[in-house]
């Protein structure tokens, strides 16, 4: 009997083992984020059937995203996405140096870039809010109004709106994200507190912070799309 | 708690490389990446960011409202902008949460069910395209 239970363990899957080479939350942080890019997904995708359907037209984005929202009004087209952009890219950075500084146990340099990656959140965040905001009240786009013009495939008519799906969908989709901003900035304010605390330290590794890195690189991903789709294309 | 001793181990095995034999059992991989890998992938994703601004900015390069005569027409632009973006995702998963230096088994596990994406993406643009017209939203 004991000889049997010595084959039954040999095979990969038997047990004993790590078939995937990661460890059981380092995984399931993994098919969380699959499942969360099915749902992102899912808007993007039906964003991309309803731009393409919409009748009439879609915005154009370098018109709706002109100035910098409460500060300039002028034509300076996607500039103040494109601040965002470098924001959560930077933060992104500072979150894997966190990472990085983990696997050398250097506790320090962990809190320092976990600090760092905190503020890149915020100052996100802050700019989201003063995008939505400039948007419902000065432009008075809301979730049945759209305030801008329609780009027809045959030139503009003038005074035509654009699809009122485009709100719908700008506020749904961004919202969403915005609100995987909101938790992982709370996710990695609770990382940095037990970070300072020790913890990870007493605890021999900073896989914790490994496990809150993947979230906010996941986050990061869905800005490029959103980016490429809401402010590029 | 398997998993814990076999990191505690691969973190100890740094300086001492006496427990290399128990993480090989249990086979828990933990990739790295070293600074000056990071700061050059984060050159890659800013230049790609720059690039696709200088496309969509710049007058006369892809057709817009205002300049209908650009040079890159609007299907190619937004092909342009995917591979793009793809690319871009190319860079944060597979160094920034390195899952390009994960176990062979590991990688498949995550990147093949995008292929149900993948697959939405056929469906509703097939739609979308014998419906085209047929909205009023």
């Amino acid at each position: 009997m004991s000889a049997e239970a010595t084959t039954l363990q040999k095979g990969p899957w038997m047990g004993g083992r790590v078939p995937l080479g990661v460890s059981f939350g380092k995984m399931m942080m993994w098919f969380f984020l699959l499942s969360d890019a099915f749902t992102f997904s899912t808007l993007l995708v039906s964003y991309g059937y309803f731009r393409i359907t919409a009748k009439p037209g879609w915005v154009s984005p370098e018109k709706v995203f002109e100035g910098i929202p409460w500060l300039y009004d002028g034509k300076v087209p996607l500039v103040f996405v494109g601040i965002m952009t470098f924001i959560l890219i930077a933060s992104s950075v500072t979150m894997v140096l966190a990472v990085e500084a983990g696997h050398r146990m250097d506790q320090k340099t962990v809190q320092k870039f976990m600090i760092l990656t905190i503020i890149g959140g915020a100052m996100f965040l802050t700019c989201q809010a003063m995008e939505w905001s400039h948007l419902i009240v000065v432009e008075h786009m809301t979730m049945n109004n759209n305030p801008f013009l329609a780009v027809m495939p045959d030139g503009n008519p003038k005074g035509l709106h654009g699809s009122i799906l485009f709100g719908q969908l700008f506020f749904t989709i961004t919202g969403f994200h915005g609100f995987h901003v909101f938790s992982g900035v709370v996710i990695n304010t609770i990382i940095y507190r037990k970070t300072k605390n020790g913890d990870f330290q007493k605890r021999g590794h900073y896989e914790m912070v490994e496990k809150v890195g993947l979230y906010w690189h996941f986050v990061d991903l869905v800005w490029v799309f959103v980016f490429t789709l809401f402010y590029l294309i | 708690m398997a998993e814990h001793a076999a990191i505690q181990a691969h973190g100890a095995s740094e300086e001492e490389g006496s427990h290399d034999f128990e993480i090989h059992e249990v086979g828990i991989h933990i990739p790295h990446s070293s600074r000056s890998q990071i700061w050059r992938v984060f050159f890659i994703l800013l230049a790609i960011t720059v690039l696709e601004f200088l496309i969509a900015l710049v007058p006369g390069i892809r057709q817009t409202q205002d300049h209908p005569n650009g040079a890159l027409g609007k299907e190619l632009v937004v092909g342009i902008f995917l591979g793009l973006t793809v690319l871009k995702a190319f860079y944060i998963v597979g160094y920034f949460m390195h899952l390009k230096m994960e176990k062979v088994n590991m990688v498949y596990s995550i990147l093949l069910p995008i292929m149900f994406i993948l697959y939405l993406i056929t469906l509703l643009m097939v739609e979308s395209n014998g419906s085209l017209g047929a909205h009023a939203y």
